[in-house]
C-alpha cells in the first residue's frame, strides 16, 4: 500500500508541477516541466512495485489522465451561457458527383488502407527475430496502428490518385518483403 | 505547417463523422460493460452468493445436470465464484444455471439486458461476423482519429489546462473535447488497439498461416490459443472434482475461475481448468485434464511464447478486468470520457456551421435517446415485457424520431435529458419494488439516481442557457 500511495502522490506532484508551470514565461519553466514529467514517469516504478509491472503500466497510463483532468478543473472559467441563433435550412444533399467522391474516399480509407496495412505488416513482421506466434501478435497490435496512420495520411493528402499510387507502392514493398521472407 | 493543421482537421472531421454514431454507441455500452459483473448481479439479485463451493458439490451437480443428453452441447462450463462475481454457475452453450450454497441446482440465469448491452458493444446488434469486424474497424479508425486530432490543433498542448464552460457553445464543446481527449490519449490508444484485436485476430492468424505457415488455419489457431489433447476414453462421469483438487498442488498461487469441458459426451472429452495468475494481465493459465481428472498439460499462457502472452492479455486490458474495483472505476471514468469525446466531436462540427438543419436534431436524438432507451429496455426486461434488443431499438428509434420531429435540437436535447432522468429514476424504483434490497442493489440503484440528478442538473443548465438572451 505504501508504494501505491507513493505512486499517487508522485503522479499528483508531477501533474501539479506541470499545471503550475504550463503557459508561464520561459524563464525557469523548462526545467520545472522536465521535473514534472519525470515525476509522472517515475510514478510507473511505484505502480510496478505495488501492483506488478503489467498492472503498473496500465495504472500509470490511466491515473495520470484523471489527475490531469482534476488539474484542468482548477483552471475552469465559467461564462454566462448564450446561444447563437442560426437560421434553419433544409439539408443540402450532396450531388451524385460529391457522393461518388466520398464513396471513393470511404473505399480507400476503409477497404484499401486495411488491405495495404495487412500486406505491409505481413511483409515486415516476418523479419522480426521472434517466433511465428509473436509475429502474429505483432500483426494484431500493428494492424490498427498502421491502418489508422495510413487513413490519416491518405486523408491529409486529399488527392485520390496520388493516395492510391502511394498505397500501391506500399503494397508492392510488402509483397517484396513477403517474397524475400 | 498551417496547411498541415488545416488538412489534419479536415481528416479528423471526415473520420469522426464517418464513425461518430457507431463510436458513441460502442463507447457508451463499453463504459457500462466495465461493470458487467455488477450489472449481471443487479439484474438477477435473488441468487445465492458464495465465496467458494466445494469441488465435490460442483462436480456432483455438473454430472447430474448434464447427464441429460438434451442439455449437452460440445462445450460445457463451470463458472467459479470470484470476488467480483461471487456466484457459481453451470452452463452449456445455450443455457445457464446458478448453484445454491449446498451445491444443488438453483435459478436459471436471466441476464437478457446485460447480454443485450454486451451484444451492442461487441456487434452493434448486427450479424456477429460482420458486427465484430465493424466494431474493430472503428477501433482502428480511432487510432487515426487520435493522430489526426493531435495534428489538427496547433494550440492543443498550449491550452492543455484551459477549460471554458458556458459562454459560446462551440468554444465550450471544443474545450471539453480537447481536454478529455488529450489527457486520456494513451489510454484511448490502448483501448483502440485492443478493441481492434477482437474482430481481426482469427482473420490475421489465417492470413499469416496462408502466407508463411503450413496452410492449416486450425493448427495456426491452436499454436496461439492452445491445442486440444488427443484422447480416446470410455465414457463416464467427468471428474471435475479431481481436476480442481489437483490445482492446489499444480498452481498453489493461482485461482481457478472456470472449468470448460471440451467435446462433451464424446470419447475425446477433456476438462480444462482456467486459473488467474496474480499480477498478470493474461486472462488465465489453462490446465488440461482427461475425463477422469488426470492432469495432462498446461497451455503456457503465463510463461510460454511472448506473443501468446500478449494475445491472451488483450481481453483484460480492454475491459479492465484486473486489479479489482479501483480499476473498474478508472476504466469507467476514462470510458465515459471517450463517450463524451465522441459526442462533443460532432457537436463542434454542428456548432461551427452557420445554419442548422435536421442533422442537428438527428445528432441530439442519437446522443440523448440512447440512455433512456437503455433504461426503458432494462425496465421492460425486468417486467418480462418483450425482448431487450427489440425494446432498446424501438425506444431508441422513437427517441430519435421525436428529436427530428421537434425541429429544434436544444428542445430535443432537453426533453430527452428529462426523459433520461425519469427513466433512470423509474428503473431504480422498479428494481427496488421487484427485488429485495441488498448492498449491491442499493449501490447500483443509488448510482442510477445519482446519474439522474446529474442529468437533471445538465437539463436545467440547458434550460437556463436557452432562455438567456443571445449576446
Amino acid at each position: 500500500m505504501i508504494f501505491g500511495t507513493a505512486a499517487v502522490l508522485v503522479t499528483a506532484a508531477g501533474v501539479a508541477l506541470i499545471r503550475l508551470l504550463w503557459g508561464r514565461q520561459p524563464s525557469g519553466k523548462a526545467l520545472g516541466l522536465v521535473v514534472g514529467w519525470c515525476l509522472v514517469v517515475a510514478s510507473g516504478f511505484f505502480w510496478a512495485e505495488q501492483t506488478g509491472v503489467e498492472y503498473g503500466a496500465v495504472f500509470a497510463l490511466s491515473v495520470v489522465s484523471v489527475l490531469a483532468w482534476l488539474a484542468v478543473l482548477t483552471n475552469t472559467r465559467y461564462r454566462q451561457p448564450h446561444t447563437r441563433s442560426r437560421a434553419r435550412t433544409p439539408i443540402a444533399w450532396p450531388t451524385p458527383g460529391q457522393s461518388l467522391q466520398q464513396l471513393m474516399w470511404f473505399v480507400i480509407v476503409v477497404g484499401l488502407c486495411f488491405a495495404v496495412s495487412i500486406t505491409v505488416l505481413l511483409g515486415t513482421v516476418h523479419w522480426l527475430p521472434a517466433t511465428a506466434v509473436t509475429h502474429m501478435a505483432a500483426l494484431m497490435i500493428g494492424l490498427p496502428v498502421v491502418w489508422g496512420c495510413l487513413a490519416y495520411a491518405v486523408l491529409v493528402s486529399r488527392r485520390l490518385g496520388r493516395s492510391v499510387l502511394a498505397l500501391a507502392g506500399l503494397s508492392a514493398v510488402g509483397v517484396v518483403l513477403m517474397a524475400l521472407g | 505547417m498551417a496547411e498541415v493543421f488545416k488538412r489534419s482537421l479536415e481528416a479528423h472531421r471526415w473520420l469522426g463523422l464517418l464513425i461518430s454514431a457507431a463510436m458513441y454507441l460502442i463507447c457508451l455500452s463499453g463504459t457500462l460493460l466495465v461493470f458487467q459483473e455488477e450489472l449481471t448481479r443487479w439484474e438477477q439479485p435473488n441468487v445465492t452468493e458464495m465465496s467458494t463451493l466445494s469441488a465435490k458439490e460442483i462436480s456432483g451437480s455438473f454430472n447430474t445436470l448434464f447427464s441429460d443428453p438434451a442439455l449437452q452441447t460440445p462445450h460445457l462450463y463451470v463458472v467459479l465464484p470470484t470476488d467480483a462475481m461471487p456466484r457459481t454457475r453451470l452452463a452449456s452453450e445455450t443455457d445457464s444455471w446458478y448453484l445454491n450454497a449446498d451445491g444443488s441446482l438453483g435459478a436459471q440465469e436471466q441476464n437478457a439486458w446485460t447480454q443485450m448491452l454486451t451484444d451492442l458493444h461487441y456487434y452493434l446488434h448486427l450479424p456477429h461476423t460482420f458486427g465484430i469486424m465493424l466494431v474493430s474497424a472503428c477501433g482502428a479508425l480511432l487510432v487515426g482519429l487520435i493522430i489526426s486530432g493531435f495534428m489538427s490543433h496547433p494550440k492543443i498542448l498550449r491550452d492543455a489546462f484551459k477549460l471554458r464552460v458556458g459562454g459560446n457553445r462551440q468554444l465550450a464543446q471544443t474545450d471539453i473535447h480537447n481536454r478529455l481527449s488529450v489527457w486520456a490519449a494513451p489510454f484511448h490508444l490502448m483501448i483502440a488497439i485492443t478493441g481492434a484485436y477482437f474482430g481481426f485476430a482469427l482473420l490475421l492468424i489465417t492470413v499469416y498461416d496462408r502466407t508463411y505457415g503450413a496452410n492449416d488455419p486450425t493448427a495456426a489457431i491452436d499454436s496461439v490459443f492452445g491445442a486440444e489433447p488427443t484422447l480416446e476414453q470410455p465414457q463416464g462421469a467427468l471428474r471435475i472434482d479431481r481436476a480442481l483438487t489437483q490445482m492446489t498442488e499444480l498452481a498453489p498461487d493461482q485461482t481457478p475461475i472456470m472449468v470448460i469441458v471440451h467435446d462433451a459426451g464424446t470419447p475425446q472429452q477433456f476438462i480444462e481448468v482456467l486459473a488467474t495468475v496474480e499480477q498478470r494481465l493474461i486472462y488465465s493459465e489453462n490446465y488440461q485434464f482427461d475425463a477422469d481428472g488426470n492432469y495432462l498439460s498446461k497451455q503456457g499462457f503465463s510463461d510460454g511464447d511472448p506473443g501468446k502472452q500478449i494475445i491472451y492479455s488483450m481481453y483484460r486490458v480492454h475491459f479492465g478486468r484486473f486489479g479489482g474495483f479501483p480499476v473498474k472505476l478508472l476504466y469507467g471514468l476514462l470510458g465515459l470520457a471517450l463517450t463524451i469525446v465522441s459526442a462533443t466531436g460532432v457537436n463542434i462540427w454542428l456548432a461551427k456551421r452557420r445554419h442548422r438543419n435536421a442533422l442537428d436534431d438527428l445528432w441530439a436524438g442519437i446522443v440523448w435517446a440512447c440512455p433512456p432507451a437503455l433504461a426503458l429496455a432494462a425496465v421492460l426486461t425486468m417486467l418480462g415485457v418483450g425482448a431487450a434488443v427489440i425494446s432498446f431499438w424501438v425506444a431508441y428509434c422513437v427517441g430519435i424520431a421525436a428529436a427530428l420531429w421537434t425541429r429544434h435540437p436544444e428542445t430535443a436535447r432537453r426533453s430527452l435529458q428529462w426523459l433520461t432522468v425519469m427513466s433512470l429514476g423509474g428503473l431504480a424504483i422498479t428494481h427496488s419494488v421487484i427485488f429485495d434490497l441488498s448492498r449491491l442493489t442499493l449501490i447500483v440503484n443509488g448510482t442510477l439516481l445519482a446519474g439522474a440528478i446529474i442529468i437533471a442538473v445538465l437539463a436545467m443548465g440547458a434550460t437556463r442557457a436557452s432562455v438567456e438572451p443571445s449576446q
